[in-house]
């Protein structure tokens, strides 16, 4: 394919949604997805977790500080997928986190507390992007785009290519509504069952699953708008 | 090449994570930890619950229809009489302004009701904002919503919306009203409906600022509590605080210990006051039975007060009658009989679910319950706790909902059946917010979504 950077390159002008800077300039290279259960802190067991809602949950806000150490780069990843920005997912993350603080006598079942505060970290996704409709014009290069996010998942895809993909990609994935997005978050970052993303987005199972579905399509027809 | 043939989940999943960017900034903690030191927990124990709206059984229905006409005509009286004060109607019962004759009361036997098979089906919330709170009312359901307004369904299906001033509001049905209360303390207001909408009257009068958490209605007036102190009305919308409300410097420490509560302890200053219940000779409210407990919630070996007036508590027993270890979640009274629900301990670090009902709030009596019906909805089984987490009365009856979506019913509160599964079961919801109207019953989680179950005889 070349360096398409560097050959052949044409301007393309864009109209997008709440880009941040370092990821139109630098077009980082792909993170390895985070497993789930992932940890900023060290993990701790499920009932040591659990106590440590049980004890936020009575007002103790060091237990809190230690589920926010525990949850913070899982939600700002997934708000930062959903949103496609750092300030929109650094504010998103932290409203669900205060909201979390005050609604969590509410919780019944602290062993849900993931599913939980997922659920919040998607809402208030949802009310970041209502209030923040931000668009910037912004130039990136386009080869042949097709072919390079066809390699996205190619590991030895050159750099350039899998960054220009990334940003196609990345552009169509921006045309999609919130929920759409959250979806496919929750399915191809976080890897939760269907049952989970049900939890998650207040769904029966099966709407769960034939949103998924329609997300992918959705996407589909983005890209092939991004593509023509 | 298109777009189909791309879209393998290898890329989408390297796409996203890409999309998601590295992990989240170092400051962030930092910052999130201030924002929760600066912010207010909300204060609202498990046990809030809708209270007793009235039947809507066609004897009831004519009942109720008589009851109309004598409180419309009572109302006119009245308000001749008394220059305009408020009448309120509860239930059955007239509420009569302060100061004034006691008022008349409704049946206080159970009588069977129509709680026939449910039919569930998923509700889709309108409007932009999150239902948080749900009630029953006469008129059917209602929704607060965390924009502040008050939304209900009408005849033809759709919703009907009310604003609310800026707040955290909650609904609680009195009678055919409903007395809206923030979390916040600062005000509290009576809402009334007119044809088939709900308006927004005066103002209640506090004695001082009070979040309101729950709202009880009896024949001596009403009592609202935030969880720590109480204040109550004759039946007007002037509220006293109570001079002597239930304290823990009354008790003498005890060695109580319920299983599944050792940790949630601490950081809840002054303690709550429990689950409350309202029956013909006045108010009866749980506390904990050690004063060292009255952080904890639910409420551990719970010991029972008694006020005939809303204003001056005594202890109606030094001891539990939930028996040793017990702890209590929720009551929800209709007709003159009470359901609360709670656990057993069943070893020193666990406990089972158990149901009490009780004519009288003071002696209780332990119900066994059936078995769920149907199997755990959740992949790995050991997540189902079947934990009863709400109860609520209406006019069919009770229902007992758990934390994995499958309800029991009864209707008289003591012979309690397995309600058919729900469209919650298998699909994780999580049960929030529970409301028993005439004829439906709202589940929502926290969500843009609910379910509403239909039922009838």
């Amino acid at each position: 394919m070349g360096d398409l950077l560097g050959q052949g390159r044409r301007l393309r002008r864009t109209s997008l949604p709440s880009p941040t800077p370092d990821a139109v300039v630098s077009c980082a290279p792909a993170v390895t997805a985070v497993a789930p259960g992932f940890a900023t802190a060290a993990s701790v067991t499920p009932s040591v977790f659990i106590a440590l809602v049980e004890r936020a949950q009575a007002g103790d806000r060091g237990a809190l500080e230690a589920l926010v150490r525990q949850r913070l780069d899982q939600s700002y990843r997934t708000a930062r997928a959903i949103l496609g920005n750092d300030a929109d997912a650094r504010d998103a993350t932290q409203e669900a986190f205060v909201h979390a603080w005050r609604e969590l006598p509410r919780l019944r079942q602290p062993e849900r507390f993931d599913a939980w505060l997922r659920t919040i970290l998607v809402n208030s996704c949802r009310q970041a992007l209502r209030g923040r409709r931000r668009r910037l014009v912004r130039e990136i290069a386009v080869g042949d785009p097709a072919e390079q996010i066809a390699s996205f998942a190619d590991p030895a895809a050159a750099p350039d290519e899998r960054a220009v993909a990334a940003d196609v990609l990345d552009r169509a994935f921006g045309h999609l509504p919130l929920g759409e997005r959250a979806i496919l978050v929750l399915h191809h970052l976080e890897h939760l069952p269907l049952a989970e993303i049900a939890t998650t987005l207040a769904i029966p199972v099966g709407t769960a699953k034939s949103r998924l579905f329609a997300a992918r399509q959705e996407l589909e027809r983005a890209l092939e708008v991004e593509l023509r | 090449m298109n777009a189909r043939t791309m879209l393998n989940d290898a890329a989408l999943d390297e796409m996203i994570a890409w999309r998601a960017g590295p992990n989240a900034p170092l400051d962030l903690a930092a910052q999130i930890v201030a924002s929760v030191g600066a912010t207010r927990q909300r204060r609202r124990p498990w046990w809030t619950r809708v209270q007793v709206p009235p039947s809507r059984t066609p004897a009831m229905q004519a009942a109720w229809a008589i009851m109309l006409i004598g409180l419309l005509v009572a109302a006119a009286l009245s308000a001749a009489l008394v220059g305009g004060e408020l009448l309120r109607r509860v239930n059955e019962l007239v509420v009569t302004p302060r100061n004034s004759a006691p008022m008349t009361w409704g049946p206080t036997t159970v009588t069977p009701s129509a709680f026939g098979p449910i039919t569930w089906r998923t509700l889709d919330v309108p409007g932009s904002g999150w239902w948080w709170h749900v009630a029953g009312t006469p008129y059917g359901s209602i929704a607060v919503e965390d924009t502040q307004v008050l939304r209900w369904p009408v005849a033809d299906g759709s919703w009907q919306q009310l604003a609310l001033p800026d707040g955290d509001w909650r609904a609680f049905p009195v009678g055919s009203d409903v007395i809206v209360g923030g979390d916040a303390g600062d005000e509290a207001f009576w809402l009334h409906r007119s044809g088939s909408t709900w308006v927004i009257g005066e103002p209640l009068d506090l004695d001082g600022a009070m979040g309101v958490i729950d709202v009880y209605v009896g024949p001596r007036g009403i009592v609202l509590t935030d969880g720590t102190s109480i204040q109550y009305s004759t039946g007007d919308r002037t509220f006293v605080r109570a001079a002597q409300p239930p304290s823990k410097t009354k008790l003498q420490p005890t060695v109580a210990t319920c299983a599944l509560l050792g940790s949630s302890s601490g950081g809840v200053g002054e303690g709550h006051i429990g689950p409350m219940i309202v029956t013909d000779r006045g108010f009866i409210a749980l506390t904990a039975a050690d004063p060292a407990d009255w952080n904890i919630d639910p409420v551990c070996e719970p010991v029972v007060w008694f006020s005939s007036d809303g204003s001056a508590w005594d202890l109606a027993s030094t001891s539990s009658p939930f028996g040793p270890g017990a702890y209590v979640r929720e009551v929800a009274g209709r007709a003159g009989r009470h359901v609360a629900i709670g656990g057993v301990p069943l070893s020193s670090d666990d406990s089972g679910n158990a149901v009490w009902v009780s004519d009288d709030g003071v002696a209780w009596e332990r119900l066994s319950m059936p078995e769920p019906a149907g199997t755990c909805p959740w992949q790995e089984p050991v997540l189902c706790g079947h934990r009863y987490s709400r109860v609520v009365a209406g006019d069919a009856g009770w229902i007992i909902l758990d934390g994995d979506g499958f309800a029991w019913t009864s209707t008289d509160g003591r012979i309690w059946h397995a309600a058919a599964g729900w469209p919650g079961s298998g699909a994780g919801w999580l049960p929030q917010e529970l409301a028993l109207s005439p004829g439906s019953i709202v589940e929502i989680s926290l969500g843009e979504r609910g379910v509403i179950g239909v039922f009838g005889p």
